[in-house]
Formats: structure tokens, C-alpha cells, sequence
């Protein structure tokens, strides 16, 4: 972190000889996402790899828990970094979290590509499609697309708000504070809705 | 909604939360943890639940290892290219703070900012020499006729404004010249309107530089007649050369020239 800082400042004094240091820094794992968004802001791809690496797979969970298809959600979590890379002169970090900003062109993303689908003839159906999976045995793959269809065929019975929470809490993993900075709301507000959203969802379980 | 009066929605929202935390980090169950809880139990079992059986599936969720990895190093690979484009096509604007960046910032404003110049530059000078070369019933004329009253009212002295109304009645007899040339006749008696006012202009002009100053009133006025002798004269030249309508035009000009060039201030 230190280091990090370090280089900020010898950036901020114009040095182009202290520019070309920023190989040997590497220490990505420690500055926090501001940091890491100033260097990326600054062009610095290893720095936007990083955010990558914090933020892909909960990107990529609260996509898949949208689609059916685990191929369609990383070609979308693709995009949602490639979009976030290209906007990224726009974001500050007063104001909006990074997490929040990722989140909201997640949303786009997803916007877009229901828009896409609706004009090419709607969403294919479980049953069209294939079964890509990570699994190689092809009985295994389908029962795990079979059961994380449930999922979200149950998490879609429930209200707007309660899906998002759920989704954010318990599938992305995030805590009640970065929910609440995704969804606008404070940790206790995002506490007493997720005691409302999984008393609802019990409503909709079989146990 | 909750049985237990001592615990408010805030208070039971947080105490589901560290339950929930308990379970999550695997250090309780719901069974071991809710008698803890007696008065609540019963409210907390159906959210605990429901919350077990998401936590179980989460894992369906999960990207594939390799795709994260894949992806970062080809995104992180088109970042790299794409920085590497000087004036890149990129839709991102750079607020860098990196002198390079910086350096290729200033230029593109530099050329950016003196190619807007160039073309108002441009721009002016050809809207100027199109204003210019406007003829009586062009749609620019009248910007010709209100630039030279502007130039009239802001000129002090009345040399200046005898000098600009010669000048001035030598364009309007340059014009009717030039429409006669290019077949302009629609507009030519709107031409020969133009003129007589000029002159009528002129001639007022230098009348009252006569009052002032009686000898530079005699010397604009022999000017105003000599430009005006000049150009009836290249007009009376062409005369021939036309058919009889254009010459009557033509003659109603030269007999304009010949009526109020008359000046002659004598000692």
C-alpha cells in the first residue's frame, strides 16, 4: 500500500522516469479499489486485471443467476468489464462505490442483453438448449443444470428487492454493508429485508 | 409480526445476521444455534432455513476457474493494445495524470483547437468573399448593404464618408456592369435603383464636406464624377452589344450618370 502511494505521488510530480516504475509494482493484492482504479484510470491493465480478479466471479454469480446459460453469463461478464474498462474516465469515487458502479453496469448489461433477446425471437428455453457445463459426465451436467434452474425459477417467484438481496447476500457472497452500497439502502435496511426475503422464500420451499 | 416485543426489526434483522454468520462460517447449526434464541426461535428457524438451502446451492453459481483466468489475460491483453494507440478509438477519455498521456492530451487539444481556427477562418473568409461578390436579388445582398451603412455610421469625419460613398457608388455601378455581363436583367432595374440612392448618398455626403471644408469638398466631388464618368463609360461601350430592352436599362443609367454628375464647384 505504501508503495502504491508512493508511486502516486511520483506520478503527481510529473516524473516520467519514476512513470516507467510501474512494473515493479506489483503489490496489486494490496492497494483497495480506489487505488486500483486510479491506475487503471492512468492505463494500467495489470490494475484493471486485479479488479478483475476481486470482482469477476460475484459479477459473474449475480449474472448466472439470472440466465440459464453459463456460457451466455461469461461472455456477459466479459462485457461488463470491457464496459467498465471503456467508461472508466467517468468514474469517481466520491460518491458511488466501485462495487455499486460494477454493479450498475452489470444491471445495463443484463438490460441490454433481455432487450437483444427480445428482438432476436425471446430467450431459448432449458429444454432448446444444450447443456454446456464444466462437468464431463453429461447425466452430472444435466442434473446440475436441472438444479440451478430450480434455483432460479424459485428466486424469480419473489419480488424485485427480495431477488436482488438474496442473490447479492447469499449467491455474489457479499456482505450487508457492500449490498447496501449495490442497492442504495443502509446495512439495516439491508439486514430487515433479507429477513423478509428469506422468510418469503421458506414460503416458496418444499423442506 | 414479532412474537417477542423485546426485539424490534432492527434488533431481529441483526440477530438473523449473526446467526446467519454462525452458520456460514460453520461454527454453529440451526439446531445448535436458535436455543439461544428461545423467545425467537420460532421466527428464526423459516429465514435460517431458507438461507441454508441458498447457501447449499450457491455453488451452481460459480464461474469456471479457467474463465476467470482466460478472461483476465485476454481483457487485460486488449487493455495493454489498446493503450497503445496513441489517439485511440477508444470511447474512454483519458483525465490521466501520467506525463505521456498528459504530452499526447495537450497535442490533440493543440491540433484540435487549431483546426477549429482554420475552419472559422476559412468559414469567415468565404462567407466575406461571398458577401462581397453579391449581386442586387442575392440573399446575401442585403448583408453587403447593411455592412457598408455600418461602416458609414461608425466613420467620424466627413472625408471618410465622402471617400466610402464614392467607393460605394463605383461597387453599385460595378454590379449593374457585372449583371449586364452575366444576364442578370431580372434584378438589373433593382441594380439601377441601388445605384441612383448611392449616388443621391454621395452627393449629400460630399455637399456637407463642401459646407466644412469647401476645397476637400471640390476635390471628392471631382473624384465622385470621375469614377462615375469611367464606369458610363464602360457601360456606354457595352451598349451596342445588347438587345433593346437592356440597352433602355442601360441608357437609364448612363442618363442618371449624366443628370446628377453634374458637379461643378466653382471658385
Amino acid at each position: 500500500m505504501v508503495e502504491t502511494t508512493n508511486y502516486l505521488n511520483t506520478c503527481n510530480k510529473n516524473s516520467s522516469a519514476s512513470f516507467i516504475k510501474v512494473e515493479s509494482i506489483p503489490h496489486w493484492q494490496q492497494a483497495d479499489d480506489f487505488e486500483l482504479v486510479q491506475y487503471a484510470q492512468h492505463g494500467d491493465g495489470e490494475a484493471f486485471g486485479e479488479l478483475y480478479q476481486r470482482y469477476a466471479h460475484i459479477i459473474f454469480r449475480f449474472i448466472f443467476s439470472h440466465l440459464s446459460d453459463r456460457f451466455e453469463a461469461e461472455d456477459l461478464t466479459e462485457e461488463v468489464f470491457l464496459r467498465v474498462w471503456r467508461s472508466l474516465s467517468n468514474y469517481r469515487e466520491q460518491g458511488v462505490p466501485f462495487l455499486a458502479y460494477l454493479f450498475t453496469i452489470a444491471r445495463n448489461v443484463l438490460v441490454d442483453f433481455y432487450r437483444r433477446a427480445g428482438r432476436a425471437g425471446g430467450l431459448m428455453s432449458i429444454e432448446e438448449k444444450s447443456l454446456p457445463d464444466i462437468h464431463s459426465d453429461p447425466a452430472e451436467a444435466a442434473m446440475v443444470n436441472l438444479e440451478h434452474q430450480q434455483v432460479r425459477q424459485t428466486l424469480e417467484q419473489l419480488r424485485e428487492d427480495y431477488r436482488m438481496v438474496l442473490i447479492l447476500r447469499f449467491l455474489s457472497g457479499l456482505s450487508p454493508e457492500e449490498t447496501g452500497e449495490v442497492m442504495g439502502r443502509t446495512p439495516g435496511a439491508v439486514r430487515i429485508l433479507q429477513h423478509r426475503a428469506l422468510s418469503a422464500l421458506r414460503n416458496l420451499l418444499e423442506l | 409480526m414479532f412474537g417477542d416485543p423485546a426485539y424490534n426489526q432492527d434488533e431481529f434483522g441483526l440477530v438473523l445476521h449473526v446467526c446467519l454468520e454462525s452458520i456460514e462460517n460453520g461454527e454453529e447449526s440451526i439446531e445448535s444455534i436458535l436455543p439461544r434464541y428461545p423467545e425467537i426461535k420460532d421466527l428464526l428457524r423459516p429465514p435460517l432455513e431458507a438461507a441454508l438451502w441458498l447457501y447449499k446451492r450457491s455453488w451452481l453459481f460459480d464461474p469456471n476457474p479457467a474463465f476467470v483466468v482466460t478472461s483476465r489475460y485476454r481483457l487485460v491483453s486488449q487493455f495493454k493494445s489498446e493503450m497503445n494507440i496513441p489517439f485511440s478509438s477508444r470511447r474512454i477519455q483519458q483525465t490521466s495524470l501520467s506525463p505521456t498521456n498528459r504530452k499526447w492530451n495537450t497535442l490533440s487539444f493543440v491540433v484540435f483547437l487549431g483546426t477549429v481556427v482554420l475552419l472559422v477562418l476559412t468559414g469567415l473568409k468565404s462567407i466575406g468573399f461571398w458577401i462581397g461578390n453579391s449581386l442586387p436579388g442575392d440573399p446575401l445582398y442585403r448583408l453587403k448593404l447593411t455592412n457598408e451603412q455600418l461602416q458609414l455610421t461608425i466613420s467620424f469625419s466627413e472625408e471618410k464618408d465622402a471617400q466610402l460613398s464614392i467607393q460605394y457608388v463605383e461597387r453599385r455601378m460595378v454590379e449593374t456592369e457585372r449583371m449586364i455581363l452575366s444576364d442578370h436583367e431580372r434584378f438589373l432595374p433593382l441594380a439601377i435603383l441601388q445605384f441612383e440612392t448611392q449616388l443621391n448618398q454621395a452627393k449629400q455626403t460630399i455637399r456637407v464636406l463642401t459646407e466644412k471644408d469647401p476645397q476637400e469638398g471640390r476635390i471628392y466631388s471631382q473624384r465622385l464624377a470621375d469614377v462615375v464618368h469611367m464606369q458610363a463609360n464602360k457601360l456606354e461601350a457595352l451598349n451596342g452589344f445588347y438587345p433593346e430592352e437592356l440597352q433602355k436599362l442601360i441608357n437609364r443609367v448612363l442618363q442618371i450618370t449624366s443628370e446628377r454628375v453634374q458637379i461643378r464647384y466653382v471658385d
